[in-house]
């Protein structure tokens, strides 16, 4: 059974709201939307919530992510704290953390994927 | 109320304007540069200028897009349950990677603000910098960060990843598609995702499980380095 889009957006709202609740009563230090997620995820792991109830409004959602991170890169932009963070330090720094991480993550499962065929050899 | 009303609707139709007019470009020539995001973007800005909006009144008028964010977040479960067989399939590998890359990315951040004499204010907003916004927003004020600077941080980070990512791993001679995929996720999470997405369907599926593990990998690991930071 497909729904429409509304109630598939009171499905995904209701898993917002149940995580920030589950996060206040059980004090996790998780964002309430991540707890959302992780129900959410487990209700489609166990079958109580249906794939379909769901797929159309967040795969549409997620398909136009970039238009939900356009307003904070404005805001940030024509705020007045902004002009105090520009040191080329921090940007140093933000350059070259980017580039470890990148190229961490990326070396390691190369050599991962290597040193497992050789295993299998 | 009603000035309020007409700041948020104001807002949110100038978002929706500059995005689909950067969406429409994009469809035309979809070239790496020209990412609704930067032109959307620019154009907004160019926008708000024209019209003496400033600021504060815009992001008090787009907090709906937050609030949009947020339930983004939550939807991530639909991807997330799609790739289940693949993340059980290849659970060490991504855990390997999303470590490894997340680790890395955090030491060169603490051992480089040690080098720079940074506050410790802003090495907190700083720390949290490769994971999905609103989960990095929340760790940075956990540690006593500012949360637009890091706001702002995540962003940056994300975008520099997306520019050099690409060019830079094929520079390194990096073959394995999930290599790609997982480093593009980790460390520019939802854009480096749809960017993985572009390469191929192993490419994009990795992007999306790495963007996810590693923001809880970090959400979990952030006690401890708090802990660590305050020795």
């Amino acid at each position: 059974m497909k729904l429409s889009w509304f109630p598939q957006l009171i499905i995904i709202g209701g898993f917002l709201l149940l995580g920030y609740g589950v996060c206040a009563v059980f004090h996790i230090p998780l964002p309430g939307s991540v707890v959302g997620m992780i129900i959410l995820f487990v209700f489609l792991l166990t079958g109580l919530i249906k794939l379909e109830w769901v797929e159309n409004f967040s795969s549409f959602q997620l398909r136009h992510l970039t238009l939900l991170f356009i307003p904070p890169i404005v805001s940030l932009f024509l705020s007045s704290t902004f002009l105090n963070i520009l040191h080329w330090n921090v940007f140093m720094i933000l350059i070259l953390s980017s580039v470890c991480c990148l190229l961490g993550s990326a070396f390691a499962v190369e050599w991962y994927e290597k040193w497992k065929r050789r295993q299998i050899k | 109320m009603i000035t309020l009303l007409g700041t948020v609707f104001f807002c949110v139709l100038i978002t929706l304007l500059s995005y689909f007019i950067g969406l429409k470009l994009y469809r035309k020539y979809p070239k790496d540069w020209l990412n609704p995001l930067y032109t959307s973007s620019v154009l907004l800005i160019i926008l708000l200028l024209v019209t003496h909006v400033n600021g504060d009144t815009y992001q008090e008028g787009s907090f709906i897009f937050n609030l949009l964010l947020q339930l983004a977040i939550v939807s991530l479960a639909v991807p997330l349950f799609k790739q289940w067989s693949l993340l059980k399939k290849h659970y060490k590998k991504i855990c390997i990677g999303v470590i490894c890359g997340t680790g890395l990315g955090l030491t060169a951040v603490s051992v480089m603000s040690y080098v720079f004499h940074l506050n410790e204010q802003l090495t907190a907003s700083l720390i949290p910098r490769s994971v999905t916004l609103p989960i990095a927003i929340t760790i940075s004020s956990d540690l006593g960060g500012i949360t637009t600077t890091t706001v702002f941080f995540v962003i940056v980070s994300a975008l520099i990843s997306l520019i050099i990512g690409p060019k830079l791993l094929k520079r390194a001679g990096i073959k394995s598609k999930s290599a790609k995929g997982l480093a593009m996720g980790t460390s520019a999470q939802m854009l480096g995702a749809n960017r993985s997405l572009s390469w191929g369907e192993e490419e994009g599926a990795m992007g999306s499980v790495a963007m996810t593990t590693s923001a809880l990998f970090l959400s979990i690991s952030v006690p401890i380095i708090a802990t660590v930071l305050n020795l």
